[in-house]
């Protein structure tokens, strides 16, 4: 399928999504929440249907990502034709040799007909506008009545709307609106409505200015002819107009005392029996619209209250959720690694030696290890001849970067001497967890010997890495068993008894029971919310040195990590998460 | 052909051939303050804006303050909106204008001779 095609269906996916929630929590809100947050709220949805920004890490880019990068590369290994950056950038488009049947040549040019629509639809609406617009302006007549000019003024002052406004009498429009984007000008039907109308209906077209219901009506309506598609987006651009309207009135209806509400209700009513046969447009903006609408909104001016400070710090919560939301259900940004890819796969081809015009290895790892792009790094990190990798390798776990250390490992050659190099540089350290990095790219046989070793040491962690990776289930148990009597013990010896789930200290029940060494090879964590004390080991070498009480501040920010994290220690994994949390323009 | 006007637009207009045919927005709005027209900062602001689109008025700015230059002299819009009236109501015929002047009284004895001595003295001129 076409990249681009790939990049609108991934963005209307993502976006169906926020408006299908937002669908769902309608009924919820509506009566609760105000309606200008239920008008603004949508925009999360038009914004994830229109941007084309994504974490790199997403669940809808990934749902559109043909195969790892890897794959491509490894494809690309056997390829006798030349690659060229066009064929990586479409890795199941148009390869080569391979018979195409007729559905995947209108697969493949299904996107000619989207854009075909998506440009004619926006041809449509834009020529309709701008007639429309001309019809409004080729029967208006400015007002020249001072005392119009100036109760306008007045109303702008009021609801903070500086800039001067133009007002014209049309009688060709069915009812009042607004139009023009950068001078607003607001067009009534007749010059000889009564004070109080005229106030109500100004007070509605300038509230739409204030809110930018024009410039938001527009972006509606790009979204709605690049989804053409989409059914959610027409029925969500329907909303949005009954939304932006009950929002108005709302806008209104706060600066109006409650015997003004029902006579706005009334200029409502007379604007809708004045303006049968509409003549509507997209992108303008009228006072009344639809009868069905008008019953809503007359329901809403009925039932209008001030809403409770709470609701307005709720609805600014519930509003940043759902922008977090549509920002991690992501999109498609194309193929991962897509820019730097074709030199790696033209680097890697056998039998060719990396001529000088192509950007050597040892820099390019650099430039993807500072870029944080870890397939990339990890692609061109095999190609790095054996003193680099060693290099690296250092610098790496050295460094603590234990990602892109277990990813370059797994990019060694089989039997590397680097690998059991490092393993014992890892099992010098005690750092079970590197070990295993290494130990997970070596062969069973390895394995054994590492184990003999380990068993020979009597190093409990090293021996149950090892019983995992060689899926030593039962020894794995057993050893476990055994660590747990042997911790148990160790805890007794320091005043720590357990029963059954329950750890006591000095006959008080333990809440916090915190044992993390320092480098983190294992840790034990027990809460227990009856208990009453917080007690934390602190440890030498490895033997326990002493038990202290935590303070309330530790214990209480344990607490709060326990509940965020799922009580997971902050590991490299989570690390990484943060760093690939970047936006993708392209 | 110079565009029609509303009063509220003329009696902008108007301050501005006072003032020489060019003003600041201060001095306007000053001017119909003391004329007691206590007119709204974004009235007079759209009235001078539909004056410029009509193309009476230019605008520049001094500074941070507009000023509004008029691209039409008052005899140049008084004489066309003459010739509009006479259009409208007399068919071109000045004549029938003139009587209805004096028929109407709106001609002093005073206003005759002057507009006599004026004529004489345009066609001696013209010799």
């Amino acid at each position: 399928m076409n990249e681009l095609l790939k990049r609108v269906l991934s963005l209307s996916l993502s976006g169906s999504l926020v408006i299908l929630l937002l669908a769902l929590c309608r009924p919820l809100l509506r009566t609760r929440l105000s309606r200008r947050w239920q008008s603004y709220i949508w925009l999360v949805a038009v914004v994830r249907l229109l941007l084309p920004a994504a974490p790199a890490v997403s669940p809808i880019g990934a749902l559109f990502q043909d195969r790892p990068p890897a794959a491509v590369q490894l494809e690309a290994d056997g390829a006798s034709a030349p690659v060229t950056p066009a064929e990586t950038a479409m890795p199941s488009g148009a390869r080569g040799p391979a018979p195409q049947s007729a559905g995947e040549r209108l697969l493949d040019h299904l996107w000619l007909i989207w854009l075909g629509i998506a440009l004619a639809l926006l041809l449509r609406k834009l020529t309709l506008y701008q007639s429309f617009v001309r019809y409004v302006r080729a029967g208006q007549e400015a007002v020249s009545q001072v005392e119009r000019l100036d109760a306008l003024a007045e109303i702008g002052a009021e609801i903070g709307v500086r800039r001067p406004v133009e007002l014209a009498v049309n009688r060709a429009v069915s009812s009042p609106l607004l139009v023009g984007l950068l001078r607003p000008c607001i067009v009534l039907p007749g010059a000889d409505l009564p004070d109080a109308d005229f106030r109500y209906t100004v007070l509605h077209e300038l509230a739409h200015w204030r809110r930018g219901d024009m410039l938001c009506k527009q972006l509606v309506q790009i979204a709605v002819c690049l989804h053409w598609f989409n059914p959610l987006v027409w029925w969500m651009a329907r909303e949005m107009d009954r939304a932006c309207e009950l929002a108005c009135d709302e806008a209104v209806l706060r600066r109006l005392a409650a015997p003004e509400r029902r006579a706005y209700g009334d200029t409502l009513l007379r604007a809708m029996e004045a303006g049968c046969g509409c003549k509507s447009a997209p992108g303008a903006v009228p006072l009344s619209g639809g009868a069905k609408l008008l019953k809503e909104r007359l329901d809403a001016i009925m039932t209008f209250r001030q809403r409770p400070k709470y609701l307005t710090a709720l609805s600014l919560a519930l509003a940043a959720v759902l922008t977090v939301g549509a920002a991690a259900a992501g999109a498609y940004t194309g193929p991962a690694g897509q820019i730097a890819l074709p030199a790696v796969i033209a680097a890697k081809r056998p039998g060719r030696t990396p001529d000088r015009s192509r950007p050597d290895p040892a820099a390019q790892a650099e430039r993807f290890y500072e870029a944080g792009s870890l397939p990339l790094f990890a692609a061109v990190f095999g190609d790095l001849d054996g003193d680099s990798q060693r290099a690296w390798l250092e610098r790496l776990y050295d460094g603590g970067d234990f990602l892109f250390f277990s990813t370059a490992v797994r990019s060694l050659e089989e039997g590397s001497p680097l690998l059991a190099d490092f393993a014992e540089r890892a099992y010098a350290d005690g750092s079970p967890a590197w070990f295993s990095a290494l130990a997970g790219c070596m062969d069973r046989a390895a394995l054994e010997d590492w184990l003999d070793r380990a068993l020979g040491d009597g190093d409990f962690a090293f021996q149950s890495t090892l019983f995992h990776l060689l899926d030593k289930d039962e020894e794995l148990e057993t050893l476990e068993k055994e660590l747990d009597r042997q911790l148990a013990a160790e805890y007794a010896a320091h005043g720590v008894t357990l029963d059954g789930k329950n750890r006591w200290y000095r006959g008080e029940l333990v809440r916090i029971f915190l044992d993390l060494q320092p480098d983190s090879a294992f840790y034990c964590l027990d809460i227990n919310p009856k208990g009453t004390v917080d007690l934390k080991i602190v440890r030498e070498n490895g033997a326990i040195q002493a038990v202290t009480e935590m303070t309330r501040a530790e214990a209480a920010e344990l607490l709060d990590d326990w509940m965020d994290g799922d009580g997971k220690e902050p590991g490299p994994d989570q690390d990484a998460a943060a760093g690939v949390w970047d936006w993708d323009w392209d | 052909m110079i565009p029609q006007v509303s009063d509220s637009e003329l009696a902008l207009m108007k301050i501005i051939w006072a003032e020489g045919g060019k003003a600041l927005y201060a001095a306007i709005m000053e001017r119909l303050t003391a004329s007691g027209r206590s007119w709204q900062k974004n009235t007079v602001i759209t009235l001078l804006s539909r004056l410029v689109e009509k193309g009476l008025l230019k605008t520049s700015k001094l500074g941070r303050r507009n000023e509004y230059a008029a691209l039409v002299s008052e005899e140049d819009y008084q004489a066309a909106q003459a010739r509009t009236l006479l259009d409208k109501l007399y068919e071109g015929s000045a004549r029938g204008l003139v009587a209805t002047l004096i028929q109407a009284g709106l001609l002093s004895a005073a206003d005759c001779e002057e507009l006599r001595q004026f004529w004489e003295g345009a066609w001696q001129a013209g010799e």
